[in-house]
């Protein structure tokens, strides 16, 4: 009675495990904001802003939202429906009377065509997208109320993007939602709202990853040895599945339909058909290479990564200086700047992210201050804070945000002088307030 | 009886003129789009698209929309203002008792204060100038529907601005209106879509005034000359204004209350102020003052003025050709681009414009392939093609429209094989469809022809030689000179924000 028991105890807990396993949370860069965004990996208290203290500036990093697959890869979902009617072929001859093992092939993989087929063009902002973006800025307009009570102008609230179109567009969308009903352009009474760009060979706060040689040099020369590193959870993965279906998967085969897994999860809501090959498990494991990829090539992997994003980093305190100095001069509302908002890629959240010390495991900042490696994220099953879909999914982004505390020594844990200002940076992350490695709350 | 019956007639068709006379469709380039959309100055009647015609491309070349005035002239204006007490106090310490001068001064000179005042930032476009945009972008998506009835894709609808605010806000706006209805933010349903620029110092299709040392120099150069033809103008008026009001008006206070009614009548739709201090003639006087000064330092007054333009009509003629080939190879929709539109200053439609020979007076064209210098716009009451209210003013562009036409011999002037597609350009200034001279008196003019006689005749004039050849040229350079240009050169890179205070902003 007591092992039936034990088993169906086992059984129930599998499955809600299994239903716990949402796996558009585990698509690395690829994943959707709304699915991470309310992912906690730490205990997150709620810091309130303690009483005295307003906002006074912000500076905002942003991914572009959700986007179509590249032209590349478009290709490469073309030539996986080649593959795959390849492999059944393959299996059809190979198997012989009263062999069962065609049963074990997912039907949808007879006659799959990918959904971009025929599509000479990619990598644009799609409307999943555009709604991310629109609805960040109605939440951060809620959020800080005392920045954005105040009339547009471009000098107080300048909005920058690369040339990338998905990243301009979605600097728009952002747009379209932050000064919904402050203007009187169509029924949603929108304001026009300015948006610039730097020339591609001149963008060294937002593309610093395409204007730095040394970096492309070093990325490219480093790409052989990431792949190597991945191998061996992609062989492990590839013979799960060619014993589980009984098809002939290459290595190749398994990144392809792991990569039409991102896409489908992420862009179609589809978690039935590609990710659905592959167990919890496996995708944790796929998820960790694709991790691994981006430490090494765009993270903490080498610190050439990150201090390419330091003009970045001097924009953003040479920002709150200047709002700084206009709170000390009384300088009127509407004469200086209250928010700088940036739309860019992975290439720099990722890095300016890296720059602020987050997702570090126990006492790797100071193994950064020495300038010693640091370890690679550990491999499944063993946890890890470097995610890719949490340090940069579609959307994903970095809040700095000034306040200014006026208070008396008896209310506040630190010491305030008389009623003169003081100012702290709090730092989100994908609008969660999160530790910067020195403190808490800093200034 | 008769005397008293023709006074008569006069008295009503004197009137019957004031009340035509509109002081805000005669502010030169601060003149309001909408002010000036639908005058028009020669017998124009819409042309209808023969049959068989389908537009496949457009390239657009817009002036950003009304804007408020620039931190320069907000100064000016308030300088104004304490001028005016400087003027009335002296006028009362003048009177004598039963003097009745001062009663000729407008009541609102007593009081006035710049409704700029204090503003320490300017130029921004306004809600107006928003307005202007977006109701451009709805027009142009209702007559070009087989243009637009496509998704977006930044590919097929790319959207170019200069980095200049107004410039970029207007391009938002416009895209807000063409895109509405077509996606799912907000109320309006709106779609995001793509708006780049390009750095300051390389943007050679936009801002070629701004990336051209020897147009800078040129302009710097004839600035002195341009206010020496304004000056004349400028005392005769100030003397009639001086009579007229028993003030003591300057030339540079006659200058500064022009100024300040093109912005009353524009951005406030105010003409019973500082504009109804001037008499009708006086106001078209001054318009054409405006109007010469933009003719020789912007457009048909010097070759060069117009010449640094070509890399723009050279990539729009690409975008032309591109659009040829994607038809003729059957491209399937969403794969190639259907319009091109870009946001700029007047400093860039006044040259546009000057390139593909509009408002030229008679047999100008050929005056200016002979290569031969144009006379001066007439001065008023003579007639004028040239008006910078038409030419560019807020929100003024020029559209090109590539039409592809099929059709068979029996119909066609030319002999083309049966199905064989042809293409045609329509130019468009303010939306309406425009002769240009090198296409004789067709509006839909041939490509091959558009190629031959407008785009062309421009092929030898590079950019880069005609922009950097004087550089070398001036004087010799020392070690110390070299070391002031380089850290004035960081200094130009660094604040990209704050422009050059002594460059003029661009209109």
């Amino acid at each position: 009675m007591t092992p039936l028991f034990l088993l169906v105890i086992a059984a129930l807990l599998r499955s809600s495990i299994a239903q716990d396993f949402d796996v558009r949370q585990h698509l690395s860069t690829v994943t959707r904001y709304g699915a991470v965004k309310d992912v906690s990996d730490d205990n997150y208290m709620d810091l309130s802003v303690p009483n005295g203290c307003t906002a006074v500036h912000l500076n905002l990093v942003a991914r572009h939202g959700t986007r179509a697959p590249t032209k590349k890869r478009i290709k490469e979902l073309d030539q996986l429906s080649y593959r795959l009617k390849e492999l059944l072929n393959d299996a059809e001859r190979k198997a012989s009377d009263g062999d069962k093992s065609l049963e074990s092939i997912p039907t949808w993989l007879r006659g799959w065509q990918s959904p971009w087929q025929g599509r000479k063009k990619g990598g644009e902002l799609i409307s999943l997208g555009e709604n991310e973006l629109y609805d960040l800025a109605i939440r951060v307009r809620e959020m800080l109320p005392e920045l954005f009570n105040e009339e547009y102008h471009p000098d107080v609230f300048p909005i920058k993007t690369t040339q990338v179109p998905r990243a301009s567009a979605s600097a728009v969308a952002f747009g379209i939602g932050l000064f919904s009903e402050r203007g009187s352009l169509g029924p949603g009474r929108h304001r026009a709202f300015v948006v610039t760009s730097e020339s591609r060979a001149s963008d060294i706060h937002l593309r610093f990853y395409d204007t730095c040689t040394t970096y492309k040099q070093y990325r490219e020369s480093q790409e052989p040895s990431v792949q190597k590193l991945k191998e061996p959870t992609l062989l492990e993965v590839s013979s799960a599945l060619k014993k589980r279906y009984h098809l002939n998967f290459t290595v190749q085969d398994i990144c392809s339909l792991w990569f039409l897994c991102k896409q489908e999860a992420s862009l179609l809501d589809k978690t039935d058909q590609a990710c659905a090959l592959f167990s919890p498990t496996e995708v944790a494991l796929l998820e960790w290479t694709d991790d691994l990829e981006i430490f090494i090539l765009k993270g903490y992997g080498k610190s050439l990564n990150y201090r390419m994003g330091v003009p970045l980093l001097r924009d953003v305190f040479y920002s709150m200086e200047q709002a700084i100095v206009a709170r000390e001069e009384n300088c009127p509302l509407g004469t200086y700047e209250k928010a700088r908002l940036r739309f860019a890629h992975a290439e720099t959240v990722i890095p300016f992210t890296c720059l602020l010390g987050l997702f570090l495991e126990g006492l790797e900042f100071e193994k950064i201050q020495k300038e010693e490696p640091l370890e690679l994220p550990p491999k499944p099953p063993k946890e890890r804070k470097w995610r890719g879909s949490i340090v940069a999914p579609f959307a994903g982004n970095n809040m700095l945000v000034l306040y200014e505390c006026k208070g008396n020594s008896s209310q506040s844990t630190r010491e305030f002088v008389d009623s003169s200002g003081k100012y702290f940076v709090q730092v989100l992350h994908n609008e969660k307030p999160t530790l910067m490695p020195v403190l808490a709350w800093c200034n």
